[in-house]
């Protein structure tokens, strides 16, 4: 799927001149906040961790938080500060055939991953510019710097807004083999491309579409990862480039006062052989009042893999990999998330706190659980 | 997927110029749990669960490649 620019224009050129101008309600999100996310994912590896890629335990545990301050600076200033940070545990794969080494699955250089950015947006009368900058860090054996821009545009007084963004990554890494040898340090660039539009449909309706363009070159394999080729063990060897595509699309619709439901559909394509397709439902319910807010969810996943991955090879190739992330497979999760709106016993003026839940089943047995604690501010 | 891509943003294209939702009419839209980004440091914490883990990126969130040791 190569995305069609002139069409994408197209839809934003020709909306302002088809709708209406209207004024838009102020929403809260205007205000300053403070959001704090704490969430811990588990992966299982199957029965006798043969989930995956049979060679290796695959089972996993990562912790992770996300501070983000949104704050206004002045009437048109906005800056937004933001610290990412992992903690991963369980995750050393202990290899059949080689158990004296271990590496870490999330990570080929450590179990701490660190990541601060810094966003600034400018409001002007007829759109929104902003841009941002990152640093990544794993100790010495990863970085990485990051910087976008980013435009939003409000047509149609509200009815439509259209949203572009840019964003580049370059990370640098040390090379880690599954043998343990450490050839080196390499690189990988990342640029994407986005472009939405959120739509007004009707008084109760509201539509949103995302394409999505990622090109990447570098060293793009999984450096520890290995195949096996007639029982001998290689390095996956995987294209220097990749071109990925997607389409989203989420309509949702209010039900009345209290409720709303949401449907979302992506089509993703890349060069690399992998087509997918994604399936989501969400429902929205107010209880209490509009006090308490429940979120069941329900995804479906569906993925055609790389044309070089397979779980063993019969003769060397040029490119291979059994990365089970990169095989066929189709995933189901079901979730289910609380949020207790505005409460007034908790420190702050105005603050919600959620928790949730998911489950996620890989046919391929890859099957893990993830638990979100939020807890947003605003003042 | 060409065409059903370029079906799709036409579709847009004309249900914008239909759209005529007056601002008395967007009480409802203007409650949270009609937008797409009242929690969004949630679903990137989501998104980073589930991306790493499948071939796709991009769309739910502000969550894509690059920016970390993964794929």
């Amino acid at each position: 799927m190569r995305l069609s620019v002139s069409a994408c224009l197209a839809v934003v050129l020709c909306s302002p001149l088809l709708a209406q101008d209207l004024d838009l309600p102020t929403r809260e999100e205007e205000d300053d906040r403070l959001s704090v996310h704490f969430g811990v994912y588990d992966q299982t590896d199957g029965a006798d961790n043969l989930g995956g890629n049979p060679f290796i335990d695959e089972e996993e545990t990562v912790y992770e938080a996300i501070i983000v301050l949104d704050k206004k600076m002045s009437e048109r200033d906005r800056m937004n500060v933001r610290f990412l940070g992992d903690l991963v545990s369980s995750a050393s794969i202990t290899r059949e055939t080689n158990p004296m080494f271990q590496a870490l699955q999330s990570s080929p250089s450590g179990n701490e991953h660190g990541e601060l950015g810094i966003g600034w947006t400018r409001d002007y009368e007829d759109y929104k510019v902003g841009g941002e900058a990152s640093l990544g860090l794993e100790a010495s054996d990863y970085q990485s710097v990051g910087w976008g821009v980013n435009l939003s545009v409000p047509l149609a007084g509200g009815n439509t807004e259209a949203r572009f963004k840019y964003q580049s990554y370059l990370d640098f890494f040390a090379v880690k083999l599954f043998n343990g040898v450490e050839p080196g340090r390499d690189r990988r660039r990342t640029h994407t491309f986005e472009g939405g539009i959120t739509q007004v449909l009707t008084p109760v309706t509201v539509a949103n579409l995302v394409l999505n363009h990622t090109q990447q070159s570098g060293f793009l394999a999984t450096t520890w990862y290995s195949v096996f080729v007639n029982g001998v063990e290689m390095s996956e060897s995987v294209p220097s480039s990749r071109r990925r595509d997607s389409m989203t699309m989420r309509v949702r619709q209010s039900l009345g006062d209290h409720n709303a439901v949401e449907l979302g559909y992506r089509f993703y394509e890349d060069d690399w052989g992998i087509t997918s397709r994604t399936y989501e439902a969400r429902y929205f319910h107010y209880v209490f009042g509009k006090k308490f807010l429940m979120e069941p969810n329900y995804r479906y996943y569906d993925q055609m893999g790389a044309s070089f991955f397979d779980r063993v090879f019969s003769a060397p190739l040029r490119f291979m990999t059994s990365d089970p992330d990169l095989g066929d497979f189709d995933g189901r999760s079901f979730g289910l998330k609380g949020t207790l709106i505005k409460s007034t016993w908790l420190p702050g003026r105005r603050a919600d706190v959620s928790l949730s839940f998911d489950r996620y089943s890989r046919s391929d047995g890859l099957d893990f659980f993830w638990t979100i604690f939020g807890y947003t501010v605003r003042f | 997927m060409r065409l059903g891509t370029l079906f799709l943003l036409v579709s847009l294209a004309a249900l914008a110029g239909c759209a005529e939702v007056q601002f008395h009419e967007k009480e409802r839209l203007n409650d949270r749990i009609m937008s797409f980004d009242d929690d969004a440091a949630g679903a990137e914490m989501r998104q980073h669960m589930i991306t790493p883990r499948e071939g796709a990126i991009g769309g739910f969130s502000s969550v894509g490649a690059g920016g970390c040791s993964c794929k």
